[in-house]
């Protein structure tokens, strides 16, 4: 399938269906990383991330694609790996072409949605439940009341900012922990 | 802790655009004057791209699983293949059997999961061959015919061969006479997404003459043991329409028989409307004609709350002049104004409805076009309430002044002209059809989280009736961007025409008028393909022309005979 129909796939939410057309590209990026010295487990996760950030980056209305879906992901998993290894030197970041500074700027902005994940992933699996069921699916409380057997909307309403906050609070101390 | 909830709300309806422009403008002012406000909301959208996070992990675990699934099978295919491959050799060279040929028709039925899939009987198309007939024709245009057999007492998920997924409580049907069915339903199922199927169903995309752009159409029926089935008056089947890559909001329509000869799609909560009107027509038909006034009676499918209205005003009384002076630097009446919903003040409105208020006035107008002396009328015989009075002349009152320059006729300073109004209320489509809606929600929601996040690749409907059901939304075109168009042919009585929008997935069908075949109230400038199929010298024979709807006729020629290679072909390079 040729770049252009994958792109289109984005921009109709059909973006299961484009990562399954992106993982084709998976084996040049497993090579990639195995050649830099990492695991296959290693080259499964920046790829994961890597994708994650081209699904992200396709949503923003100033972002454009200006070359192929390979060269761009093979250019991401790149950083991502050496971001990883803390292998970036002074004179690397220096020199950075404006295209890569772009690129390196993503993957520092998703480090704090990364501590955000994890503060979530920390909850409790009902917290987590009801939060991906109102953010996720938009579903109203009154549906979401019925299908996790709170007594009545109000408690399930309060429920989930009781949950929010209690991510919030996880993520504050871990970032903060991390920035420190 | 409500301060907190209040803001995350606040914040939330910003994001999901759920705000007018002028809170947003708030908000957005908000965020700059009150740094904890800001902390909040950043935070916030932190919060919710790591909640994006997980979601789209799972869907690229599902991609890989997808991916190293695809791959499997292939290779699995492909070592099958070569085997085939080997034993088919083996054959020809070592074997001397005859080679029997596989039948024409093949059935197929799969289940999977918890999707029920169909029975489909698909024939094998000759290539080349000549078309012999109209029936030729429209039996190899035609969709597939698909049909399923579920339980009267489980919940069924039926999935058709163009995507179509269909939801089914369990009870959910009934005879005509109210007594339920015992035995398993089949279901009838025929999908139309392609403009070939549309025509050869001979289907066309207008609501009383109003285009529609399709995302698709079903036709659905149910029967058991022969006889068929209705769904019971509280329950509701599921339909998810696959989105086609469209985006645009999408309503339910249903098919509906004007007369012998004309059909037409209704949306889903003015069906009840459509009914009464067609049931009163048919009593007008039977009775002796005293010509009587007939009210239809209308059985509202919902609760009718005052919030479904929207109130304004009748002009009750008025002088004939008040129909054609208008306002001084309009081109508005007195009577279009005060009938006009966007001029009323609703909760004005409202008092006059809820104490059925009227109230008619006698005035003068000077010679700069203004209402003077205004008084009530006394002329016919009703007490006024004094709130009645009090409101109507402040509304009065307010009225701007009499173009009396650029009327025609004059204005008499020394004549009493009068003018009234009193209550008037009509229905609220939008908010109408979001309550109607919320009637069968949990039926669709249910069917949602059972189809987890496949549902965003749906346009999902609870439908309460069976038949032709389009997923439609109507083309808005201002009534003076309207033209007719005019197909003329040889043979206009022996020739279908239809024409196909290129803007938009929407198809018409022509009426015959004097001899040629008229589109009416179609937007101008618009381009448009035209097909034409028709019957002479015992043969059909197909044309097609491109026109744009500027040109206010077009004559079609060039009929050929066609193989249905050819036909395909054509029809697969429309939309």
């Amino acid at each position: 399938m040729s770049d252009q129909k994958i792109m289109m796939l984005f921009k109709n939410g059909q973006r299961d269906k484009a990562f399954r057309q992106l993982y084709r590209l998976y084996p040049r990026i497993e090579k990639l990383v195995l050649s830099k010295g990492g695991s296959k487990n290693d080259a499964q996760d920046v790829f994961q991330e890597a994708l994650i950030i081209v699904s992200k980056n396709l949503e923003k209305s100033d972002f454009k694609l200006t070359s192929s879906f390979y060269t761009y992901i093979y250019a991401v998993s790149r950083f991502i790996w050496k971001d990883t290894q803390k292998q970036y030197t002074k004179q690397e970041l220096h020199s950075l072409q404006p295209e890569e500074v772009d690129t390196f700027h993503s993957i520092l902005e998703e480090k704090k949605y990364q501590y955000a994940e994890k503060a979530f992933l920390e909850l409790g699996e009902r917290c987590q439940e009801l939060l991906q069921l109102f953010y996720q699916r938009a579903l109203s409380f009154k549906v979401i009341a019925q299908m996790m057997q709170f007594k009545s909307e109000k408690i399930a309403k309060n429920q989930k900012y009781k949950c929010l906050q209690k991510a919030k609070d996880i993520f504050k101390a871990n970032y903060k922990t991390v920035q420190s | 802790m409500e301060k907190y909830i209040q803001d995350i709300e606040r914040i939330n309806e910003y994001i999901n655009n759920n705000l007018s422009s002028y809170e947003r403008r708030l908000f957005e002012l908000h965020l700059i004057t009150d740094s904890k406000l800001k902390t909040l909301y950043e935070e916030h959208l932190t919060f919710l791209g790591g909640i994006k996070r997980v979601k789209l992990k799972q869907e690229i675990q599902a991609a890989r699983k997808g991916y190293f699934l695809t791959k499997w099978i292939k290779s699995l295919l492909i070592g099958l293949g070569v085997i085939g491959l080997a034993l088919l050799v083996y054959n020809l060279v070592f074997t001397n059997d005859e080679v029997v040929p596989v039948d024409e028709y093949i059935e197929e039925s799969i289940s999977e999961n918890s999707f029920i899939y169909s029975n489909i009987k698909q024939k094998k198309k000759e290539k080349n061959s000549p078309v012999n007939s109209i029936s030729e024709i429209i039996s190899f245009l035609s969709p597939i015919e698909e049909s399923f057999t579920i339980k009267v007492g489980e919940e069924s998920f039926l999935k058709g061969a163009e995507g179509t997924t269909i939801y089914i409580p369990e009870y959910a049907f009934q005879y005509e006479n109210g007594t339920e069915p015992i035995g398993s339903i089949n279901l009838e199922l025929k999908e139309c997404f392609s403009l070939t199927d549309m025509i050869s169903e001979n289907l066309q995309t207008t609501s009383k003459g109003q285009i529609l752009e399709t995302n698709g159409m079903i036709y659905i029926n149910a029967e058991s043991e022969g006889k068929k089935l209705h769904i019971k008056n509280d329950k509701a089947i599921v339909i998810g329409f696959p989105k086609k890559n469209s985006k645009k909001e999408m309503d339910l329509f249903y098919d509906i028989q004007i007369n012998d000869s004309i059909n037409t799609w209704i949306p889903d909560y003015k069906l009840f409307e459509a009914n009464a009107i067609n049931n009163s027509i048919k009593e007008v038909d039977t009775v002796n004609d005293y010509g009587v006034d007939t009210i239809i009676e209308l059985n509202y499918p919902i609760e009718m709350t005052d919030d479904l209205y929207d109130f304004g005003y009748f002009v009750s009384l008025r002088t004939a002049t008040f129909d054609f002076v208008n306002f001084l630097g309009s081109d508005e009446t007195v009577v279009e104004y005060l009938e006009n919903s966007k001029n009323t003040d609703s909760i004005k409105a409202y008092t006059f409805h809820k104490n059925n208020w009227r109230t008619d006035f006698d005035f003068n107008i000077n010679k700069e076009g203004e209402i003077i002396n205004l008084r009530p009328n006394k002329d016919v015989g009703i007490i006024y309430e004094k709130g009645a009075i009090n409101m109507a002349r402040e509304i009065f009152q307010s009225l701007p002044p009499f173009d009396v320059t650029n009327f025609k006729k004059d204005i008499k300073t020394n004549w009493t002209y009068s003018l009234g109004i009193s209550n008037r209320r009509s229905i609220n489509w939008k908010r109408f059809k979001q309550k109607f809606r919320e009637k069968y929600a949990k039926y669709k929601d249910n069917a949602i989280q059972k189809l987890d996040s496949e549902a965003l690749q749906y346009y999902m409907f609870a439908a309460t009736e069976m038949g032709w059901i389009n997923c439609d939304r109507f083309w808005d075109i201002d009534q003076a961007k309207k033209t007719d168009f005019i197909v003329n042919t040889d043979y206009p009585n022996d020739t279908k025409i239809q024409i196909i929008f290129k803007d938009i997935k929407s198809i018409m069908n022509g009426s015959l008028e004097n001899g040629t075949l008229t589109f009416k109230n179609i937007p101008k400038g618009k381009e448009i393909r035209i097909i034409g199929i028709s019957y002479s010298n015992g043969k059909p024979t197909l044309a097609i022309g491109e026109s744009t709807t500027d040109n206010k006729t077009y004559t079609l020629t060039g009929f050929k005979e066609f193989t249905l290679d050819q036909l395909e072909i054509e029809l697969n390079s429309l939309k």
